[in-house]
């Protein structure tokens, strides 16, 4: 019943009417609606049922259905208990004028003429509705343009801002010297990050007070000469990784081989998610692995894997 | 009886280039003996490249691995080093698999002509190849190239003379 909605019941330019029956009550599925007695009319686009009194048991017509559809107009019922067909009941003691539902002829003509509606329907539809899209985009375009000017006003404003508190950081501080990095290595709290990772953590750290990426770095290179327990390295690829002294280099090899073990094989991928490490990073410990000779790798269309280095191990 | 393929052939790393270079060696050697062990099984004496890299030898189709070309070259270039490979053309699209070399078939056929009693006697290259007498033996069905070259071995050792031209090649043994 779902499939029903409101209508004011009267019939538009080029509809027609195929036949009507009175005395009709809507069943949804095998359950009787509340819409009884009424005279159902089917024309060449829609069935209609308009409200009219009086019923008794009597024959029935089986309506078949397909799924409704969402842009449907609301009706009566909003849920139908029964899916897929509707029941509609009639008197046979109504005279009817074009003899009835019982006519199997009219019927299949008037099932061709909505085949062709429907589809005329469809075309027309879609097109209005590619219309309707056309206008929103133009809407929404003019829309943002004016956004765009506002925008680059603030910016402006941005910019001078930004540049004024620049020069009053320069004032108040020179170069970058040993305390600086004291500071930084206290306010870092680091296992195994790289750099960008370090960037962005010492500059969140440092809120206002920002570090270029070259001050970093030169503030990295001087973990050594200071003798802190934190060291700046370079892997193969140029990547540099901030990592703990204490950090092993033959027990991060041999942790990488044991979990590439566990696991048959492994992209780097799915490494970073076992250790909760950045994928450039659980790369690098994959290939640095395979460097000590623990792991052999796969190249194929499927991607790069690592395996165990049965080379190796079997001879 | 079929080819008993090595634990390596099902191992997908087999058929990508180790960067690590003593994991390439003990790749590179696994391929090696692989090459020479289907050859010999399959008697194959010459490669065609282009054949060979749609063969079985090179690619394993069960686990979609396919040795590279250019790496089918880096394990024959490394098989010739040893003797056992020689290219038959510069753009190295074919070459002669020698998976028993020239000079070992030469000491076999040796052996055998010791232990049947054969020194001092004529013997046509024909009847070493094709003959009733050598059917047990493995240089029987010898592709003739590789017989002339095996018994010119022996001749340079001083243990036997081949003379004759064309098809009546005959070789004497000492």
């Amino acid at each position: 019943m779902d499939r029903f909605s409101w209508s004011n019941g009267l019939l538009e330019i080029d509809e027609t009417l195929v036949i009507q029956q009175r005395g009709v009550r809507l069943y949804d599925g095998n359950d009787k609606s509340g819409f009884d007695s009424g005279n159902l009319i089917l024309t060449t686009h829609r069935l209609i049922w308009r409200d009219h009194k009086n019923m008794v048991n009597s024959p029935k017509i089986v309506l078949h259905l397909k799924k409704a559809l969402p842009e449907q107009i609301p009706g009566p019922l909003g849920m139908s208990q029964c899916e897929y067909f509707l029941k509609a009941l009639y008197d046979e003691e109504y005279p009817s004028r074009h003899s009835g539902f019982g006519t199997t002829n009219k019927l299949l003509l008037c099932a061709q003429l909505w085949q062709r509606h429907l589809k005329a329907v469809g075309i027309v539809g879609i097109e209005r509705k590619l219309e309707e899209k056309r206008k929103e985009t133009d809407k929404h375009i003019s829309e943002a343009f004016e956004d765009l000017s506002k925008l680059m006003e603030k910016a402006k404003e941005m910019v001078d801002l930004s540049k004024s508190i620049a020069s009053k950081i320069r004032e108040k501080q020179g170069d970058i010297t040993d305390d600086e990095v004291t500071t930084f290595n206290n306010s870092s709290f680091l296992t195994d990050s790289d750099e960008n990772h370090v960037y962005c953590r010492v500059n969140r750290a440092r809120g206002m007070e920002l570090l270029s990426p070259e001050d970093l770095l030169n503030a990295c290179k001087q973990f050594e000469p200071l003798n802190l327990p934190v060291r700046l390295r370079m892997f193969d690829s140029g990547v540099f990784v901030v990592q703990l002294h204490s950090h092993n280099e033959e027990e991060m090899i041999s942790s990488a081989t044991e979990q590439v073990e566990n696991a048959d094989s492994v992209t780097a991928e799915e490494f970073s998610k076992v250790v909760g490490l950045s994928v450039l990073l659980a790369k690098e410990r994959l290939l640095l692995a395979e460097k000590a000779g623990r792991l052999c790798r796969d190249d194929s269309v499927e991607g790069l894997r690592f395996f165990p280095n049965r080379f190796v191990e079997q001879n | 009886m079929g080819f008993s393929w090595p634990w390596q052939y099902s191992f997908q790393p087999f058929f990508t280039l180790q960067p690590n270079m003593e994991t390439r060696q003990k790749q590179l050697a696994a391929w090696c003996s692989l090459v020479l062990d289907y050859c010999r099984h399959h008697r194959l004496y010459t490669l065609d490249l282009q054949e060979a890299q749609e063969s079985v030898l090179f690619n394993n189709r069960q686990i979609q691995r396919k040795l590279p070309s250019e790496v089918v070259i880096i394990v024959l270039e490394e098989l010739r080093k040893k003797g056992n490979v020689e290219w038959q053309d510069k753009g190295k699209n074919r070459c002669l698999v020698l998976w028993r070399r020239p000079e070992e078939w030469g000491n076999l056929l040796y052996q055998w002509v010791n232990k049947v009693g054969l020194t001092n006697t004529v013997c046509t290259l024909y009847e070493l190849i094709n003959g009733e007498d050598t059917v047990k033996e493995e240089f029987h069905g010898l592709e003739e190239w590789l017989m002339l070259r095996a018994l010119q071995c022996l001749q340079d050792e001083g243990k036997a003379e081949v003379f004759g031209v064309g098809e009546g090649q005959g070789v004497k043994f000492f």
